[in-house]
């Protein structure tokens, strides 16, 4: 079979994509959002003038005929106006898996925490750190958080903490390579990118015409956690064509297709690069662009760029007693 | 609908500003208490809250024995920008939806699942005559819930044993076919087509380069590999979102949506 007639053979991804909802739907959506304000308007006139008072949940004896509300045990806050509720755990495949979601308060316009760093703590006092947080963006707001089980039973599992990140740093890098040809695969000539604090270095590397990967690892910078991406940009000999590869979130339609989750912040992790089929205006057929075979090549740069996340040294502490348990 | 929503939104707040959001209990005598949970109203007063959304019963409709009742679902999360733009494009999805209700009433029962999380709606047989009144009862049993998940595993390539890939989700390998310059792999997925509709069965590494669901209403995948040989066992991932089911005990105040 010709790479044409695969192709044509294969969907592309973009014809999975969710059914265009409909025009109701977003009106429906403004509405809710208006509610909310709505809702804050006649909240906040209560809180000014004293209407509302959320401790009066004490209980105890009352005068006949009243009642008093007991609020319920509040779920930690991660973000003014934004507390973390804990849904589900799930053990498969050598990995514990948290379900979490974020609840916003009625009225409020809290600020998504970024790149959050996650840890499980057991009733042995035993901390275990995440591998990656899954979203998608179909889904704003809820969060898987994969652990390495690391022979931890789901049962003793007493905490998880959160630390939201207090701030982060871009560092970025050029490469030029003196290559005549591709597939090139490693080994990498040096540290992707170093600061006095931390180093990223490239643990494999492989690059041809239709794109290529490069595993990463950070070291040195305990309790951090980056994001890092690449960019691959070549000539071929006797044309002013310039390619171009990217990682797979850039390309064309990726945050509509199903299955864009994504991975966080953390400390090792793998850049797919994919080849534009037109630098400029590429599109959605740049998934399966370009030659996987030898080409010959010149002037090969490769740009770098990792935002690395600090983090408090102290986390918020979620309870996950109770949380159910499900079968994976 | 603007101004709609924001009386829907004063409106919501109320209940909670007056110490309400649901019935009070009666009290009698000097030293009773009663006790009320009040939680927060973030679209309607007779919302019920599942994970990060909130179901408000829309309406009821009896028809050929049959009791419809509809229900809209809304997010009460925050939206980042990838959010925003598949939003803009796709328009507002949710995060959980009812899985399965109960209706109640004072001589039968009845209990029925919906059939996934993008259906806003669930129909209960119901007696001849049946009209429901302020003490029929609608319980939402369970919710499903996202989780967005990538979750690799490793297939023999020359066995046809299913695999658990998610929660009422099996995999297996129908197929392989080695060509000149790539691979063909079909894979077949067990679940039901509503929990199984925004997940991707991919190969893991760049060296699979394509991915694509059956056109033909099956539940089989084509991937495309583009390796120097095919790899065994398999390294495959399950990405996107499965649905996780959770069970709760909600009740439905219907008279506001009583016919």
């Amino acid at each position: 079979m010709s790479d044409d007639a695969l192709r044509e053979l294969l969907a592309s991804p973009l014809e999975d994509r969710p059914r265009r909802a409909p025009e109701w739907a977003r009106l429906a959506a403004l509405g809710v959002a208006a509610a909310v304000v709505g809702f804050l308007a006649t909240v906040g006139l209560s809180l000014l003038v004293g209407g509302h008072d959320a401790d009066a949940s004490a209980g105890g004896s009352m005068p006949t005929g009243e009642t008093t509300a007991t609020t319920v045990a509040a779920p930690p806050e991660v973000a003014d106006g934004l507390t973390l509720q804990p849904a589900w755990i799930m053990e498969r495949g050598g990995s514990i898996f948290v379900g979490v979601h974020l609840l916003q308060a009625p009225g409020s316009d809290p600020d998504v925490p970024e790149a959050a760093a996650w840890a499980l703590r057991t009733e042995a006092g035993r901390y275990v750190g995440y591998l990656a947080d899954h979203s998608d963006p179909v889904t704003p707001g809820v969060f898987t958080i994969e652990f390495p089980a690391l022979g931890v039973d789901v049962d003793e599992i007493e905490t998880l903490l959160v630390r939201p990140s207090i701030g982060s740093r871009e560092l970025t890098a050029t490469w030029d390579l003196d290559l005549n040809e591709l597939p090139w695969a490693g080994p990498a000539p040096g540290p992707i990118i170093e600061d006095e604090n931390v180093t990223f270095r490239a643990t494999k590397i492989r690059l041809a015409d239709n794109g290529g990967y490069v595993e990463w690892s950070m070291f040195g910078a305990s309790g951090q956690r980056a994001v890092v991406e690449a960019t691959a940009v070549w000539t071929v000999p006797g044309s002013d064509e310039i390619r171009k590869a990217v990682p797979e979130d850039q390309l064309p339609g990726v945050p509509l297709q199903r299955g864009a989750v994504m991975g966080g912040a953390t400390s090792t992790g793998t850049v797919a690069l994919y080849r534009l089929d037109d630098p400029e205006e590429p599109t959605f057929r740049s998934r399966w662009w370009g030659e996987p075979g030898p080409v010959e090549i010149e002037a090969l740069r490769i740009d770098w760029r990792a935002v690395v996340f600090e983090y408090p040294e102290a986390g918020i502490e979620v309870p996950l007693t109770g949380v159910p348990v499900i079968e994976g | 609908m603007l101004a709609a929503g924001a009386v829907l939104g004063v409106a919501g707040a109320l209940p909670i500003l007056t110490g309400g959001g649901d019935d009070p209990a009666p009290v009698t005598g000097d030293t009773a208490v009663a006790t009320t949970t009040t939680l927060p109203v973030w679209v309607s007063p007779i919302e019920l809250k599942i994970g990060p959304s909130v179901v408000v019963p829309a309406s009821l409709e009896v028809s050929d024995g049959v009791l419809v009742f509809r229900y809209e679902v809304h997010d009460v999360v925050p939206m980042g920008d990838a959010s925003r733009e598949v939003i803009s494009e796709i328009g507002p999805g949710a995060a959980a939806a009812p899985a399965r209700w109960t209706l109640i009433d004072t001589d039968f029962e009845v209990a029925e699942e919906v059939v996934g999380p993008t259906n806003r709606a669930v129909r209960f047989p119901v007696p001849a005559g049946f009209e429901p009144t302020a003490d029929t009862t609608i319980r939402l049993d369970a919710y499903f819930l996202a989780a967005p998940v990538a979750f690799p595993f490793e297939v023999d390539r020359t066995s046809a044993a299913w695999y658990d890939i998610g929660p009422g989700l099996q995999a297996r390998v129908v197929e392989t076919l080695e060509q000149a310059e790539n691979s063909i792999v079909i894979v077949e997925v067990e679940g039901s087509q509503a929990l199984t509709q925004w997940m991707v069965i991919d190969g893991e590494g760049r060296e699979w380069v394509s991915s694509s669901r059956s056109m033909l209403g099956s539940h089989r995948w084509t991937l495309d590999y583009r390796g120097d040989e095919l790899p065994d066992p398999l390294p495959l991932v399950v990405r996107g979102l499965e649905w996780v089911r959770v069970e709760t005990d909600q009740a439905v105040d219907v008279e506001p949506i009583l016919p």
